[in-house]
């Protein structure tokens, strides 16, 4: 989506009648207003002001006092930083391919006339309208590691119950596996809009060349689905990145940090330590993360434009 | 987006995945011909056999819900029984009637409600209008106004959370639904749609308003915004639903547990009831059950709004 | 909460020039945005009070509030918290200028507000002589600059409850009764091993240390006869947690979860309790305050519970338990508010309360040992005794203005003692340059 910012010129018509021009530029100023005081109160301001925090050691009582990069230079050498970047690296790395992978194969399975088509679509769309808030409670019901009925289930089945809530890692998968939950339908539904708009005579030549049907997914189908692939990328990275309920009403962050995730970390330090300087730090670093990776993800999207 | 990038993805298919599959398929297979008659029975195979790993997709997907459901039912002794059955063994009603009666959820449920409502009212406001002015008229201005919005599309609300509290409190409107409110209309994403929506419309249809002598306004009204009914059922599905669970901030912003939402409610039960399973999935089932009815009854707009919003 | 007028726009809201424009957006669009209702009424015949609390404390809070407005005709309005969130909760209040009359907070928490100058000087509304009552360490403790700002309300501290059926089985039959008899460490692993070599359904034993709990190992400390700094306490004296008898408590805490003895699921960030572990009989030992003993009488249904003493190493010690009430700086009625703090303190109203919630009186002219406890009472003369063993430095260091900062030391480093076998010796140097840092 972002690799379409190459759509903004547009220009009008230069024949435009100079009368006309000027009450286009007043309708258009007042069609922008709303969203532009919007934009500059809670956000570009806000933007400015993390920047001028991350520069202070700030309690939120009393005034914000100046203390150079002293905050950054913590950062740099703070363990629990680079651990909490680590997992939300591990975490954004294991949840978007798999919710990318998952989605794509529901909408396969769902691509073609079936019975209780539309009944299996809303059912593996439900999912998506439960708040993280309600689904986390309920997973860490299941995934209690004593009293679960995720292990009892485990066990039932011959295999070793999982120490969910005491191994890092296996806490940490119990939340990339509700992340992906939660994400499945959404992509689904949107790869389904996707296979929707190939004309069906490219499958029909497709198959009236005897290509398998892995082949036809691989060479026909999926070059087709880019923009959606593209597009579906975009939105997890930006909401992989926001993870916050899952995790607090989960885990809390523990076994020992393992799932503390740079966004849980901030928050930690800003409303709980009360440091909202060394939090509005953390801020900007999240920021700079953000924007590389929109950068990479726009040149992506350029390359793909041109090709 | 969706409709600058469709005619790219049919030069795809005629281009290189088509070229492609040309090449691959150059050399005709002898068995096409057999192949043919019994292409029915295969499908009505397949059929059978997608129906099935379906069923059981769903299945698994919808556990956690049912799940839900079988706690909410149970006494305290059945939940932490070892051997206890996979579906109810009771009906407890009072792991519904108890909480209800102590605590606030139903002004929680109101306040859900009027935060995602208003949030959907500001924010079709807000993006239709400015979507159309970036889309279709010139101003001053007009790209680097629009860069430096969609420069923000991909912030998380957590890298300026510090600052919009300071901001929340300059403007006193912490602790209030307002709180919640405004703050998140600075969010790119519904702009960014409806700009992409209102470019995709022909300009020749708004030229011919012109023509007929409509100003700006009058063209807005009367040609585009009745066309946009589709990037409005997107916008209010996105919004409705993400303010609807959203957590963060109202979890900054709210002090007083009768201002909460439900997420923050939930937050809030389930340091009340500790391991008290049995209230808990009943209230975090209830809170989960005005979605599942608005998502029954709109179900083909979800699927479909979410669909369009995405691109084909 | 309605808000009181604001006494100034931040400063920085005006020097980026956001301001203005902010305001005008606010009465723009506010319109829209929904009921902004309010709860609490602060005007000057009601005051509001945050805090949390089990039932039982809730209910005692009700009570004294009540008897407050028959007698003075002030409606005290309780807002209750989570524990859990209760401190980001009165932060946010007290920054965003909706500040509650008083608000409760613990004696390990009071350093986060004495030191930014966040509470205020109540001295004017309390009766000459008043400080006297108290015990002078948690009198102490509710001084800013030498002025007090609420009240010691109650303490409480640790001791150990144990599963007697479990006892019974494991032929544990000569429990402790008094301080002096309390059982050494190395007899208290020998019994933790013999319940653990009997069969039982979960675990040994679990310390109360989770999340804010984290501080309690300095009981451990102490009973090893070390302290979180030296002569000078937490302002001018060393360090000294990582000494010997600072390694010598990790590597025993550590012991716990490594010989299996300790419940691996109860670690110190995972937000799971041992007292809510402990009525479904998966525990045979806990440690746990003498204030969860309404709560856990009612949850117990299946067993009955003794309790005993803390076990003790070159010396016998236990934590620092216990919450002040205190009254913000910008509250709306700090004046009544503070009458509200005096009244809360009165010695009748003491008496009842501890009673009520089997917690201890912090006046010197109420008894601990004479109180008729509501709960349990053939439970409280071991935590009254035990109380006895609080260490007067732990006092000083848990209510001093850093202590914030090293109880989340703590919880980190504790934590991945625990859990990810960090060794004791990396665990207790750490802690002394994160805790030396905290001075810096």
């Amino acid at each position: 989506m972002l690799g379409s910012a190459t759509a903004l010129e547009g220009a009008p018509g230069a024949t435009k009648a100079r009368k006309r021009h000027r009450g286009e530029a007043l309708v258009g100023l007042t069609f922008v207003t709303p969203a532009v005081i919007v934009f500059s109160v809670f956000m570009f301001a806000p933007l400015v002001m993390t920047l001028y925090y991350s520069f202070t050691r700030y309690s939120g009582f009393g005034d914000a006092q100046p203390n150079g990069g002293a905050n950054y230079a913590q950062i740099a050498s703070d363990p629990l930083f680079w651990r909490s970047l680590g997992n939300t690296g591990i975490f954004a790395l294991a949840t978007v391919p798999l919710s990318l992978a998952g989605g794509l194969g529901l909408a396969l399975l769902l691509n073609r006339a079936m019975p209780a088509r539309a009944l299996l679509r809303a059912l593996f769309y439900v999912p998506v309208v439960v708040s993280a808030a309600a689904a986390g409670i309920v997973a860490r019901w299941i995934f209690n590691e004593n009293f679960g009925v995720a292990n009892r289930i485990l066990t039932d089945l011959g295999l070793p119950a999982v120490p969910w809530q005491t191994s890092g890692p296996a806490a940490m998968v119990s939340i990339i596996i509700m992340s992906i939950w939660s994400t499945l339908g959404f992509v689904m539904v949107v790869y389904l809009a996707g296979l929707q708009g190939i004309p069906s005579e490219v499958y029909e030549a497709s198959a009236l060349d005897g290509a398998s049907r892995w082949r036809t997914t691989r060479s026909i189908t999926w070059p087709i689905l880019a923009p959606t692939t593209f597009f579906l990328l975009v939105y997890l990275i930006i909401s992989t990145f926001q993870v916050f309920d899952l995790v607090i009403v989960m885990t809390g962050g523990g076994p020992a940090n393992a799932t503390t995730l740079l966004v849980n970390y901030a928050y930690t330090e800003g409303f709980e330590q009360q440091r909202k300087g060394y939090a509005a730090a953390l801020g900007v670093v999240l920021y700079v993360i953000v924007l590389v990776l929109t950068l990479v993800q726009w040149r992506a999207g350029k390359r793909r434009d041109l090709a | 987006m969706s409709t600058l990038d469709a005619p790219r993805a049919q030069e795809a298919v005629t281009t290189p995945g088509g070229a492609r599959t040309r090449a691959a398929g150059g050399t005709p297979t002898p068995t096409r011909s057999k192949k043919a008659p019994s292409r029915q029975r295969d499908q009505r195979r397949s059929g059978a056999w997608r129906l099935t790993l379906g069923i059981v997709i769903a299945a698994v997907l919808i556990f956690p819900l049912y799940w839900m459901l079988v706690t909410a039912l149970s006494t305290p002794a059945q939940i932490y029984a070892s051997d206890a059955a996979l579906y109810p063994q009771a009906f407890r009603w009072e792991n519904f009637v108890a909480p209800l009666e102590e605590y606030p959820f139903l002004r929680w449920f109101g306040n859900s409600l009027v935060i995602a409502a208003g949030s959907v009212v500001l924010t079709i406001l807000i993006n239709l209008a400015a979507g159309y002015a970036f889309a279709k008229l010139d101003f001053p201005l007009k790209n680097v106004l629009f860069l430096a919005i969609i420069s923000t599309l991909m912030v998380p609300v957590q890298v300026v959370m510090i600052a919009q509290f300071q901001i929340a409190i300059g403007l006193d409107i912490v602790n209030t639904s307002a709180g919640v409110v405004l703050p998140r209309l600075a969010e790119a994403f519904g702009l960014f749609l409806s700009r992409q929506f209102f470019s995709s419309l022909p300009d020749e249809l708004l030229e011919a308003a012109r023509v007929d002598g409509a100003g700006a306004w009058r063209t807005f009204f009367s040609i585009a915004l009745p066309l946009s009914k589709p990037l409005i059922a997107v916008l209010v599905i996105f919004t409705f639903m993400w303010r609807w669970n959203e957590f963060v901030w109202p979890l900054i912003v709210l002090q007083d547990t009768s201002q909460y939402t439900l997420p923050i409610g939930l937050l809030y039960l389930q340091s009340q009831f500790g391991r008290d399973y049995g209230p808990l999935m009943a209230m975090s089932l209830l809170s989960v059950i005005p979605m599942l009815v608005v998502f029954g009854i709109f179900q083909r707009f979800f699927v479909e709004g979410m669909a369009r919003s995405g691109l084909k | 909460m309605p808000t009181p007028p604001r006494p100034s726009r931040r400063s920085f809201l005006s020097a980026v020039g956001v301001g203005g424009a902010a305001a005008l957006t606010g009465t723009a669009l506010s319109a829209c945005g929904g009921s902004s209702g309010s709860s609490g009424g602060s005007g000057s015949d009601s005051l509001t009070m945050v805090l949390w609390g089990a039932d039982a404390e809730v209910a005692a809070f009700q009570k004294i509030a009540d008897a407050f407005e028959a007698e003075d005709g002030t409606k005290v309005e309780l807002q209750v918290q989570p524990y859990s969130q209760v401190l980001s909760k009165v932060d946010s209040l007290l920054q965003s200028n909706n500040a509650p009359d008083l608000f409760r907070v613990s004696y390990t928490d009071i350093g986060r507000y004495t030191g930014v100058g966040a509470l205020a000087d109540i001295s004017s509304a309390l009766p000459s002589g008043f400080a006297d009552s108290f015990n002078p360490a948690l009198w102490a403790a509710v001084q800013a600059d030498g002025k007090p700002v609420g009240v010691p309300h109650h303490t409480d501290c640790s001791a150990v409850l144990y599963h007697q059926d479990h006892f019974a089985q494991a032929g544990i039959s000569d429990v402790p009764t008094t301080l002096d008899a309390a059982w050494t460490w190395d007899e208290w692993t020998q019994v933790l091993e013999q319940l653990k070599g009997a069969n039982l359904p979960g675990y040994p034993t679990a310390v109360n240390w989770q999340a804010a709990g984290a501080f309690r190992w300095l009981s451990f400390l102490s009973q090893a006869g070390g302290s979180t700094y030296g002569p000078g306490g937490p302002t001018g004296g060393e360090v000294t947690i990582d000494s010997d008898a600072g390694l010598k408590a990790m590597t025993y805490a550590q012991g716990l979860y490594t010989k299996g003895l300790h419940d691996p699921s109860l670690l110190v960030q995972a937000a799971n309790y041992p007292d809510d572990v402990f009525p479904t009989g998966k525990l045979s030992t806990i440690y746990a305050g003498d204030f969860l003993l309404p709560a856990l009488s009612d949850s117990v249904k299946d067993f009955e519970f003794g309790a005993t003493f803390l076990p003790k190493d070159s010396a016998a010690a236990t934590d620092l338990g216990g919450n002040a009430v205190v009254v913000p700086e910008n509250a709306p009625n700090a004046e009544k508010a503070a009458e509200f703090a005096a009244f809360l303190a009165s010695k009748q109203n003491m008496i009842d309360f501890c009673q009520a919630t089997t917690v201890l009186p912090t006046r010197r002219d109420v008894e601990a040992d004479e109180l008729e406890y509501a709960v349990r009472p053939d439970l409280m003369p071991v935590f009254v005794a035990q109380a006895t063993t609080i260490p007067e430095p732990l006092v000083e260091t848990c209510t001093s203005a850093t202590f914030s900062g090293v109880n989340q030391a703590l919880q980190q480093e504790l934590e991945k003692c625990f859990s990810s076998g960090q060794s004791p010796q990396e665990t207790v140097d750490k802690l002394a340059a994160d805790i030396a840092n905290l001075k810096a």
